[in-house]
């Protein structure tokens, strides 16, 4: 029997207080630093109570977050936003709103990718620290922070490693596991989590399956957590050998700089009198402006052309392009991906969804058909 | 139907049913010629009325001229820097608007579908994107857009530059979203490096004259537009059409130009002409008798008057025909303000023209926390004694609607009922008449019942 790693994923106890956060530009070392857990609200819940703060054409991800922090079954003592988004901004909004004795902070992320931008992030950063400063009532050291920023790579080189394993060898993990494994990345303890993977990688090293079956597909989206969803990936035959969301790839790529990124954090660290504190914020900064955009960001060119890159490099046969109703962001990607994609001759599929709540059947039918398309 | 509404009706027939950009270029420099635009202006009963379709038109024709170089510009840009650039505005999701007024709306829309723009997306961008794809704007030579407010502007602005091939020639003006020092600092940098590097594509070097020339406007605007602000603070008897909800351009695409400076000062000595019989009336003194007319509005008396519910405007409104504003006014319902009218901004620095526009920018209320926008909003309510707000929720709009719980909450907090009319700017399809008109006539009913107590 094929082997298939272990889908037992039993959530480690958290013993250190916990700060939510929503989105992957915020840097999870400087939480890690300011001595707490850093816990990526997931929007478990189906919204419910969140429908009353919202409109009906609201971003579904966010009435769940909502109810998450409504319910507070999370326990945090404190979250961080980031200014990603219309919906994400009211969000916040909302949080301070009807949920005072929360509190929030909105780390301010810039869509351009130049100097100034490295420096309103950073500043933005030193904020941050701040805030959890304030709520620890203890000062993060830049030897803390270094540390912290050690633990995130290695968990992001790890994620990476089992992101290249899942491409080629796909049926000893399969899909809805890869997802709860790179859910659990982002809420378990990063030790606890590091060691977990580590064990995880030895084993798919020694059991190398026989190739799996179906065209080679990439899959585009923004936060798609849905159990239901790869479920059906599971089922039919295709294989996953590019993804581009932001609970995938977005999460861990760009442990180290490319050279373009490495001369811009150069230039923003000028004459290089910075403080070790500065030079580390800048180097995050940096790190996380010039990793796979977010469809946020101000140049959806270079998006597309990470896109067509990966296409290219992973003999992709088509793109699954995946999107939570009402988001702007990403559904504002789209027109201008398929007119390229039509460029090259590769086909492509809109699904829009709604979180914690998909037409499971429908969904299959659509993907089966696009499959024998391809 | 009056001549000037005649005159419309034509234009908007012609442009239905001859859609293409030779033959929208064609009119405009027909309707824009001054012996044609005076006649047309003088069709007006009202003088703010006059001078703001005139000084469109005008601005329409700049744009559409193959004249002047173009720039596309999102609504919340401070203008003044394509004025002191000698760049033609054209602001894509005002001319949005229009094409609800002039019923293409329906044909946009369908053309930004057939281009895969879901419908869940805001129907100002789509209807836009659906006329750039039709060819029926004028061709760009920047294209200019911001993030306050929106962020379907800045995606649908880069697939526009994308058509035009134009990618180099396209800014995103970034704004933080707090405003303090550090941040006014990064958005003048900003702006002055976008300055600098759409004149270095045109040939050219800033002009710090023009500039000062351009805030020296800004400043005059700004002045009347505080002064006829000043004015609605006590007035109840309007201009024939007036509708401050129609005054988007000056306050953005024009400003920094004499234009807007000009057609404000208009609408203060208008509104204070009304003013006046307003106060006649309460004093029951002067030629004014109530029921006679005044500049084609009959004189109301001092109960009708005295009777008057004063309403807060938030957001936008529809720009087809619809029965929202006809009701409120058969109700004695004014709109004595709206959000799109507040002054926010202070004073422009001409020897600091940069930071002075970051400062405008960061003052906007509709950036950063919701906060900023409740305060405004707040600070409004009660400088205009208002009885009831209504804000309209258009299709799409997660910015302004996303928020409206807590705007609701927050007036209440004060005693004052907020009406969320859900509804679509530009797609009469998507806002259901018969709806609309049932909770605004439920919200009458609330006002009032609350005033009798």
């Amino acid at each position: 029997m094929d082997y298939r790693i272990d889908d037992n994923l039993k959530e480690t106890e958290i013993k250190k207080e916990k700060i939510g956060w929503l989105c992957t530009y915020a840097p999870e070392e400087i939480i890690i630093a300011a001595g707490y857990h850093p816990l990526r609200i997931t929007g478990k819940l189906k919204a419910f109570k969140s429908e009353g703060y919202f409109p009906i054409n609201f971003c579904p991800f966010i009435k769940a977050s909502m109810e998450d922090l409504l319910a507070s079954a999370l326990k945090l003592k404190g979250v961080i936003f980031t200014n990603s988004c219309d919906g994400m901004r009211r969000f916040y909004d909302s949080c301070r709103a009807y949920l005072p004795d929360l509190p929030a902070f909105m780390l301010d992320v810039p869509r351009n990718k130049n100097i100034i931008s490295i420096e309103h992030f950073t500043a933005s950063l030193k904020e941050m620290i701040i805030f959890l400063e304030e709520l620890s009532g203890k000062k993060i050291c830049s030897h803390e922070l270094e540390s912290a920023i050690g633990i995130c790579n290695e968990k992001r080189m790890l994620l990476k490693k089992l992101s290249n394993h899942f491409r080629n060898n796909q049926g000893s993990i399969g899909v809805k596991n890869y997802y709860k494994i790179l859910e659990k990345s982002m809420t378990d303890e990063p030790e606890a989590f590091i060691k977990y993977i580590k064990e995880r990688i030895k084993e798919l090293r020694s059991h190398l399956n026989s190739a799996s079956a179906g065209p080679a597909i990439m899959v585009i989206g923004n936060f798609i957590n849905e159990e239901r969803l790869w479920d059906i990936f599971d089922e039919i035959d295709c294989i996953i050998a590019s993804e581009d969301m932001c609970n995938s790839s977005r999460y861990f790529e760009n442990i180290k700089l490319s050279a373009g990124a490495e001369e811009v954090l150069d230039a923003a660290l000028g004459a290089g009198k910075e403080s070790p504190m500065a030079k580390l914020l800048t180097g995050i900064a940096v790190r996380q402006l010039y990793k796979p955009q977010c469809m946020r960001t101000a140049d959806m060119g270079t998006k597309i052309e990470e896109i067509i890159k990966s296409i290219t490099r992973n003999n992709i046969k088509g793109l699954i392009f995946i999107s939570q109703k009402f988001c702007d962001n990403t559904l504002l990607l789209y027109p201008l991906l398929r007119e390229k994609l039509a460029e090259t001759g590769i086909p492509s599929l809109f699904l829009e969804i709604e979180h914690n709540n998909i037409s499971a059947g429908q969904i299959k039918t659509r993907l089966q058909a696009f499959l024998e398309i391809i | 139907m009056g001549i000037a509404e005649k005159i419309k009706d034509g234009l908007k027939t012609n442009i239905q049913n001859n859609l293409n950009k030779k033959n929208i270029k064609k009119i405009l420099n027909i309707i824009s010629s001054e012996p044609l635009l005076s006649a047309y202006g003088a069709t007006f009963a009202s003088k703010s009325d006059k001078f703001l379709n005139i000084y469109s038109i005008k601005s329409l024709q700049k744009a559409y001229s193959s004249r002047y170089p173009v720039a596309y510009g999102s609504l919340f840009l401070p203008f003044e820097l394509f004025h002191a650039l000698g760049l033609a505005p054209f602001l894509p999701e005002v001319i949005g608007g229009f094409t609800g007024g002039l019923g293409l709306a329906d044909r946009t829309l369908k053309e930004a579908s057939s281009r895969w723009y879901t419908p869940d997306l805001c129907t100002f961008h789509r209807s836009a994107s659906g006329a750039v794809e039709m060819d029926l704007f004028p061709e760009p030579d920047f294209i200019i857009c911001t993030n306050i407010a929106c962020d379907a502007a800045q995606k649908t602005f880069y697939i526009d530059a994308g058509k035009f091939g134009i990618k180099d020639r396209f800014y995103l003006i970034d704004v933080p979203y707090k405003k303090n020092e550090g941040s006014i600092k990064l958005l003048a940098k900003q702006l002055e490096n976008i300055s600098a590097d759409i004149a270095a594509k045109m040939n050219k070097k800033i002009d710090m004259e023009k500039f000062a020339s351009v805030i020296d406007y800004s400043n005059k605007f700004r002045d009347w537009a505080l002064k006829a602000n000043g004015v609605r603070k006590k007035l109840l008897f309007y201009p024939k059409y007036f509708n401050g909800l129609n005054f988007i351009l000056p306050f953005h695409g024009l400003a920094g130009t004499k234009e807007a400076a000009d057609l404000y000062r208009n609408v203060y000595l208008e509104l204070n002409e009304f003013l006046k019989v307003q106060e006649s009336i309460f004093t029951n003194t002067g030629n004014y008798k109530p029921e006679k007319m005044f500049k084609g509005r009959k004189i109301p008396c001092v109960d009708n008057l005295k009777k008057s519910r004063k309403i807060l405007w938030m957001h936008l409104k529809p720009y087809y025909k619809n029965s929202i504003f006809t009701m409120l006014e058969e109700n004695n319902y004014k709109i004595v303000f709206e959000e799109i009218s507040n002054v926010y901004w202070p004073r422009l620095d001409p020897e600091k023209p940069f930071e002075s526009l970051a400062v405008k920018m960061l003052s906007n209320p509709l950036n950063g926390s919701i906060e900023n926008r409740v305060n405004a909003i707040l600070k409004m309510a009660l400088d205009y004694g208002i009885d009831g707000a209504v804000l309209f929720a258009h299709w799409g709009c997660r910015h302004s609607n996303g928020g409206a719980r807590i705007l609701k909450d927050s007036l209440k907090n004060i005693g004052i009922p907020l009406l969320i009319l859900d509804g679509d700017c530009l797609n009469k399809n998507n806002s259901s008449e018969g709806q609309i008109s049932t909770r605004l006539q439920g919200f009458i009913e609330i006002v009032d019942s609350r005033i009798q107590d």
